[in-house]
């Protein structure tokens, strides 16, 4: 599904990634941890086609398909989904309309007809309600006065009407006490599917008690340094970062 | 004299000059002649350049019946619609008429109570109004004086529509819209000047006095075809503890200039002044707002958003006054505007001058961009750019449209600012 090789990536001339490798196969959840400062957000922001970032080398393919070529949008229309760390405030724009006007830039993409306002509506209240997103919400503007808890609510609800293949998780569990964390996880596994991959960025272990992965990947000063079982995390969390940090430098 | 006064002049058609509105106009427009077309050298025109647009000799507007469709928030309400500066029965909805608001045409004042009418126009002719609305009132022909009774408080907007009609030649006009509002009255009036293509210039006139302890909310529309130019002058005059709001909105026009000019001269007077433009193609706009406080507990707020796209310019002048001896005033001002294009340009300025010393006076003027990460934002969930530009750029104009409580006009400019190719919809 997801196959980045070699990635190269600089900002502002300075290198951040130094030669990414990583296949990610339908169904799988791939976590990428790493201290701060690794290049876990700019690889999740690089693979979403955020400006900025000057890819030197490599590719990243997405279904035999160069995602680096294609707008945000377009890569959002092939099955993209990025969970921001930060979700952005959009003051005067509700969520609804956001979502139908993000949905239908989908659907035209893949030359499937519109849907309409009533029938847009009833698919949102029902999976505003599967996420335990509240109906007040929706029809608030885009993250303005959300609670943190609220906008990562908000950022997996959209998740789940946008329905990608890959969705790449950016320190969604930032900021976020345990029940929190623990709902923002239920709405995430209840995606999971032979067909859908996910890719979680995190700094720490605990989301990865409640979002169970396949593999876990170690990013430090721009490489993949150590990949294993989810059972590396684990060792993460008794051990830290350092002993693959001073391994890697 | 330029080609443009010359050929006015020929179409100049005071009436007598024994009458008191064949008097009134003859020195209105002497008046005008004598200032001429303002250049680029007079301080209050420096960033608006009129040498192009009115160069050419201008015909008065052939008198028409037939116009394009009226805007849509206007359907089913209470109307007085003009059609080339001629009052439209047919397309106007006149017995409708909310209770307490009585409207009198300059066209039949000028038979009926022919002394009444000039003493209207006054302001306008002495210039103290500027240029514009001396021009403006001496070929003002049927225009509309609207007296609210005392206490009244009608419960829907009275819509005063000025049309045009296509035109093969460039054609002037000069609408015309006068408000009395009784002590205690309340008033929603919603001012429109649309209509078809065709080169043109309209010299507006809005004069909106308001008695002791009215309440008047004036929305004000420009919507007009790139070819045309527009003139506008607002004249807001609230009474005791009087307090009048005017949006000014210009979503078309080849140029525009708005001049609103507010005068607080008694206490407890209050005006709140809202305004939002959009400049796309090649088109100006250009506020010029001025506030004069002359008494003390008077209070003015204002708020203008300007959004420039393409090669669009937009322009805001915003001038306090604040005379000796009106302590205790609050005046605020805001600027915000938003860039969309790098070929696009807005100059803002605020002028502040206090010559009272307990006085509360605020003002700030912003330009900026559309945000990248909020842009990024809507892109990676699959909005496409022009449109996630569109909201944007309609989330920073909401705070102007948001307060708009003529529901019909909300929706309107809600679909008017993101675009037909969003397809907003309500969803609730």
């Amino acid at each position: 599904m997801l196959k980045i090789e070699n990635l190269h990536v600089e900002v502002a001339g300075k290198p951040v990634l130094r030669g990414i490798d990583l296949t990610v196969a339908p169904g799988e959840v791939h976590a990428i941890m790493g201290p701060n400062g690794s290049g876990k957000s700019t690889l999740a922001h690089v693979i979403a086609g955020r400006e900025g970032y000057e890819v030197t080398q490599g590719s990243v393919k997405f279904n035999g398909k160069e995602l680096l070529a294609l707008e945000p949008e377009a890569r959002a229309a092939e099955g993209v989904f990025l969970a921001f760390q930060y979700p952005v405030e959009i003051p005067g724009v509700n969520n609804v309309y956001m979502l139908k006007a993000a949905l239908n830039g989908i659907r035209k993409y893949r030359g499937l007809p519109e849907l309409g306002a009533a029938e847009f509506l009833g698919f949102i209240k029902a999976k505003a309600k599967a996420v335990g997103l509240k109906d007040s919400l929706l029809n608030r503007p885009v993250n303005q006065g959300f609670s943190g808890g609220e906008k990562k609510r908000n950022e997996i609800f959209q998740m789940s009407v946008l329905e990608p293949l890959l969705a790449i998780l950016d320190e969604t569990d930032s900021g976020l006490d345990i029940d929190a964390l623990k709902a923002v996880a239920e709405g995430v596994n209840l995606m999971r599917s032979p067909g859908r991959s996910f890719v979680v960025v995190t700094h720490y272990q605990r989301l990865l008690d409640y979002i169970v992965p396949d593999y876990v990947h170690v990013l430090a000063q721009g490489r993949i340094v150590k990949s294993g079982p989810r059972e590396l995390a684990l060792e993460l969390e008794a051990r830290g970062y350092d002993w693959l940090v001073e391994a890697a430098a | 004299m330029s080609e443009f006064i010359a050929a006015l002049e020929r179409a100049f058609a005071p009436g007598a000059a024994s009458s008191p509105i064949g008097a009134l106009r003859r020195r209105a427009f002497e008046t005008f002649a004598a200032r001429g077309v303002p250049s680029l050298r007079d301080e209050d025109w420096k960033y608006t350049d009129l040498s192009r647009v009115l160069a050419a000799p201008c015909a008065l507007s052939p008198a028409a019946t037939a116009s394009s469709a009226l805007p849509a928030y206007v359907d089913g309400a209470a109307r007085l619609v003009f059609v080339n500066g001629v009052y439209s029965a047919a397309l106007s909805a006149a017995a409708a008429l909310p209770a307490g608001v009585t409207v009198h045409r300059f066209d039949e004042l000028a038979t009926r109570a022919p002394d009444t009418l000039a003493p209207l126009l006054e302001r306008q002719a002495t210039g103290r109004a500027g240029p514009f609305a001396a021009l403006s009132a001496a070929f003002a022909a049927d225009g509309v004086y609207v007296d609210v009774a005392a206490d009244a408080a009608p419960d829907s907007p009275l819509h005063v529509v000025f049309l045009r009609t296509d035109t093969a030649e460039p054609a002037f006009s000069a609408p015309q819209l006068l408000v009395s509002a009784g002590h205690h009255s309340r008033l929603t009036l919603v001012e429109t000047h649309a209509g078809g293509a065709g080169s043109r210039v309209s010299a507006a006139v809005t004069e909106i006095r308001l008695a002791d302890g009215a309440t008047v909310d004036h929305y004000r529309i420009v919507d007009e075809p790139a070819a045309a130019s527009h003139l506008g002058n607002v004249y807001l005059q609230p009474g005791r503890d009087a307090i009048a709001t005017s949006w000014s909105f210009v979503v078309g026009a080849g140029l525009a200039r708005v001049d609103l000019h507010a005068e607080l001269a008694a206490p407890g007077a209050a005006v709140v002044l809202n305004g939002l433009f959009l400049a796309t193609g090649k088109a100006h706009v250009d506020h010029h707002v001025r506030i004069d406080h002359a008494a003390p507990h008077t209070t003015s707020a204002q708020v203008y958003k300007g959004i420039a796209n393409d090669r669009g310019r937009g322009v805001f002048n915003g001038k306090i006054v604040v005379h000796p001896d009106a302590q205790k005033i609050s005046a605020t001002q805001a600027s915000n505007n938003l860039l969309l294009s790098d070929d696009a340009e807005i100059d803002t300025k605020p002028e502040l001058e206090i010559y009272a010393d307990d006085v509360v006076c605020q003002h700030g003027a912003t330009i900026g961009r559309l945000d990248d990460d909020s842009l990024f934002y809507l892109r990676a969930r699959g909005v496409p750019r022009d449109v996630a530009e569109a909201m944007l750029s309609y989330g920073f104009a909401d705070e102007v449209v948001a307060p708009v409580a003529v529901p019909a006009l909300k929706a309107w400019l809600e679909a008017r600012l993101t675009g037909a190719a969003i397809g907003r919809e309500d969803a609730a």
